[in-house]
């Protein structure tokens, strides 16, 4: 293993461009009390290097990136930034113009209302004279495909605009590392591979890159993966290594990326595919390299029988517009059109800014429409007179990262929290217990717990049993898997695919396309603030527009579309991966196709 | 129908980038000029001076191409607490040498001295409003920065740290709205559990205790953000140099002196001009 734990000697020293030796870092509770962040940390990053850093939530990622640029200085241990130590202040604006920190949410990151204005900041607080400063800020708004921005102010820019106007700030002070902290995780699939391809082109410049990530796809893309666990730095090695070992990563609550994961099944079924790619197009093509098979029977296409029900949901033209009659006006709902029936689970996709949020907010009269017409069930909320508070006992709204918006110190108080609003005080015990175990919490274990206490799968949990705690019959999901990291998210998925099983009605929002095979039975697709369309997610991934919409196709239907090239007739409504591997082994097994 | 939009009513902060007379103004004369304005509106006693700053802000927004719509929209979601105001001081009586008794009823008694008083700070108020709306208008963040950072400088001497001074006023502008935008947040997702926020129903003492719970996640949202834009400013290097050096150029130009001397005019008007009907 070239990167393991080496000791390095003097003359090597000066080599590494970040250097951990013994690092231990803990946070102070009001209480006095101390809990450690990291310990014992000893790793080194070399100039040019591509790393990615996995863990868990809460396995301390961040404060080891706010270790690497001095934001914290460790408490134990070193930390060297281009042989300089970050304990020692009057290095700090080396370090600082060394190391370039990316953050998740890049509205953080903005401090000036001109994005010219913005990218200056740095460069300013450099002390640099002001003919560098204009050539810098040119340059780095370059650099991040952002010169057409230049002079427009920073509040009327997409999402995906935004971050690149945080990454010029940070290009601007002429970095040579750029650290990547969750920069992708709010990102819709055309923004964030964007973001990646720029990523790639830095690197190829010479930048070290280090990117902290959920997403462990993304994470194959480096050239080394570091995994994290309670603080610890436990594995350390190039992604084929990290990625062979899934026992081991299933211990520190990661698993495999699906790239591995579907090139391990396949490779058991077709000697000519490997067990580990690093990129998709690799895998794709070497599936083309397979030989065809002798024509498994081509079943009839069976389309999902469309369940005639009620029309539960009923929005039709619906248009609204923000701030509207001042000079921030924006639009954020142009025409949309679309209906769900009872019992159906809906997934709602589109780019960052496209309405989503906005039109979910509609749908339990949290806005009112502007123009155009929202019937909810009985309620027709066009209506003035309509009673609200009735809807939304019916109809569960749960916001994205909804434990920011936590105000009890206690999880049972929390969750009582809407039984109580609405006048259930009776029976409040027997709601808050049945709402917990609907997300699988122990109620006696955990009805007393303080909310800070909990881990953030386990927050998660308690704010989806805010919510069901009202019964509804309707649940409106606005991204309900953002922020969680692998294993949480799954089990999140299944949770939620166990409320539809139940009867509720579902429409959840989301950027990851995958989760629209696992649970929506429909797509609506808004693509600036129109509805681009509405049909079933199987024919959403033929639509010939997809990339336009800022959307992608699951690599598990690429996948399968070559191999139906080469004549194995995957059955259309075979969408999951575990059902088409399942399907194959069985064709496979049958026709001997497997040692051709 | 009740909205959640609480940002919509503030119509006074925003910069509307332009290239007006105004805008091109040189950063440090307008905030010199805007603040010499705005000391004398609010330091005069004159009725017509008040009447004027009124008439020559309007036309700074002629004048800065600006919209004086979402300015006044912002002055009429205040207008209870200034008509409030207004009331209390009709009310108060103010020692002049002749009484004049306008209105008696009961214990109640209104002078003319008071309704003058009243009505003159009723016009500063809606002055005042407005030369900040234009104010912030044609000052873009980055120029109120440098503008008082390049005024401020001489305090350095003695010993005062302007620097940090001047960036809490910028955060603290680039804050404002962020926790406009916080309190809709969390009142959406106590709403969404059955909180009768919108529903028109409740008096007033149910709506401040529905408020109450909201301060708690209001704060540590806002704490927590603020948290992240000051590591984001010191990852950029704030804070390094107790100088910065400033991205655009500031020299002041014979129009600049010009502005100044419209303002510092205007301004003296405001303040020496006689108010009418016989001193008040």
């Amino acid at each position: 293993m070239p990167f393991f734990n080496v000791k390095m000697g003097c003359s090597q020293l000066m080599k590494n461009l970040i250097e951990f030796d013994g690092v231990d870092f803990s946070y102070s509770l009001p209480s006095g009390e101390r809990i450690d962040a990291v310990r014992d940390l000893t790793f080194s990053i070399q100039p040019g290097e591509w790393v990615a850093l996995i863990g868990a939530n809460g396995s301390g990622k961040t404060t080891l990136v706010k270790l690497v640029n001095g934001l914290f200085v460790p408490d134990g241990g070193m930390v060297r930034v281009g042989g300089s130590l970050t304990s020692d202040r009057t290095h700090q604006a080396e370090i600082f113009s060394k190391i370039g920190l990316v953050f998740q949410n890049p509205r953080d990151q903005i401090v000036a209302s001109l994005v010219e204005e913005d990218t200056a900041f740095g460069p300013e607080n450099l002390c640099l004279p002001r003919a560098e400063i204009n050539e810098r800020v040119d340059a780095s708004l370059a650099m991040s495909g952002a010169a057409y921005l230049k002079k427009r102010p920073t509040y009327f820019l997409s999402a995906g605009e935004t971050q690149r106007i945080a990454l010029a700030g940070v290009l601007a002070l002429r970095p040579s590392c750029l650290i990547f902290d969750e920069t992708t995780s709010m990102l819709d699939p055309r923004s964030r591979c964007d973001l990646l391809e720029l990523m790639r082109k830095f690197h190829a410049q010479g930048f070290t890159i280090l990117h902290v990530t959920h997403d462990l796809d993304e994470a194959l893309l480096a050239e080394r993966v570091l995994v994290l666990h309670a603080g610890r730095l436990v594995m350390d090695g190039s992604p084929q290594q990290i990625f062979q070992k899934d026992e081991q990563l299933r211990e520190y609550g990661l698993t495999l990326p699906f790239l591995v994961r579907f090139a391990r099944d396949l490779a058991s079924l077709f000697p000519s595919i490997a067990p580990f790619y690093r990129s998709a197009g690799e895998l794709l093509i070497d599936l083309r390299k397979i030989s065809a098979a002798g024509q498994t029977a081509a079943e009839p296409r069976r389309e999902p029988s469309s369940v005639r029900s009620d029309i539960l949901i009923d929005v039709t033209r619906l248009a609204h517009a923000y701030m509207a009659g001042t000079p921030l006006e924006r639009t954020a709902l142009q025409d949309v059109t679309f209906s769900v029936a009872e019992g159906q689970s809906a997934g709602l996709v589109g780019q960052t800014g496209s309405g989503k949020s906005t039109l979910l907010q509609h749908l339990n009269g949290l806005i009112r429409p502007q123009q155009g017409k929202v019937r909810m069930g009985d309620f027709d909320l066009s209506q003035k007179d309509v009673d609200v508070r009735a809807l939304r006992r019916q109809v569960g709204l749960v916001f994205q990262i909804p434990e920011a918006q936590f105000f009890e110190t206690y999880a049972g108080d929390e969750i009582a929290y809407a039984a109580r609003m609405l006048g259930y005080s009776g029976k409040l015990r027997e709601l808050v217990q049945t709402a917990m175990q609907m997300v699988g919490l122990d109620f006696e274990r955990f009805v007393d717990r303080p909310l800070r206490s909990l881990s953030g799968g386990q927050k998660r949990r308690v704010a989806l049993a805010s919510y069901l705690v009202m019964q509804p019959r309707v649940l409106l999901l606005d991204e309900p898997f953002a922020g969680l990291d692998p294993l949480i998210h799954q089990e999140m998925i299944e949770l939620v695919r166990g409320f539809h099983e139940e009867g509720k009605t579902i429409v959840l929002s989301t950027h990851t396309m995958r989760d629209l095979l696992q649970i929506a039975q429909k797509v609506i697709v808004l693509n600036e603030g129109k509805t681009a369309f509405e049909g079933s997610t199987m024919h959403l991934f033929h639509q010939p527009l997809l990339q336009t919409w800022g959307l992608e196709i699951p690599l598990e239907l690429s996948i399968a579309e070559e191999l139906r090239k080469k004549g194995w007739n995957i059955p259309g409504d075979k969408v999951q991966w575990r059902d088409m591997l399942q399907w194959l082994r069985a064709n496979a097994a049958e026709g001997g196709h497997a040692h051709l | 129908m009740p909205t959640f939009e609480y940002l919509r009513s503030i119509g006074i902060g925003y910069y509307y980038s332009g290239n007006s007379f105004l805008h091109a103004r040189d950063a440090r004369i307008k905030v010199l000029a805007f603040s010499v304005l705005i000391l004398g509106v609010a330091l005069t006693n004159s009725m017509l001076g008040l009447l004027f700053a009124l008439a020559a802000t309007c036309l700074g927004f002629w004048i800065a191409r600006v919209p004086l719509l979402p300015c006044l929209r912002t002055i009429r979601s205040v207008l209870p607490f200034i008509v409030l105001l207004f009331l209390i001081q009709l009310l108060i009586h103010r020692r002049d040498d002749t009484p004049v008794i306008l209105w008696n009823w009961k214990a109640i008694t209104i002078y003319r001295s008071s309704l003058f008083a009243a009505l003159r700070m009723l016009v500063r108020f809606l002055s005042l409003m407005l030369v900040l709306g234009l104010m912030t208008a044609v000052l873009s963040t980055l120029e109120l920065h440098h503008g008082l950072e390049l005024l401020l400088r001489p305090l350095e001497a003695l010993g005062l740290r302007t620097g940090t001074l001047i960036m809490v006023i910028q955060i603290m502008l680039r804050f404002l709205p962020l926790l406009a935008l916080r309190m809709e947040e969390i009142a959406k997702s106590q709403a969404a559990r059955g909180a009768a926020w919108d529903a028109g129903k409740g008096g007033l003492f149910q709506r401040i205790r529905m408020v109450l719970p909201l301060i708690t996640p209001l704060f540590l949202n806002t704490l927590q953000q603020s948290e992240r834009v000051a590591d984001a400013m010191l990852c950029r290097g704030y804070g390094i140099h107790a100088r910065r050096t400033h991205y655009y150029e500031y020299h002041i130009a014979f129009a600049d002196i010009l502005f100044f001397l419209a303002v510092l005019g205007i301004t003296a008007a405001v303040v020496f001009l006689p108010s009418f009907l016989g001193g008040f």
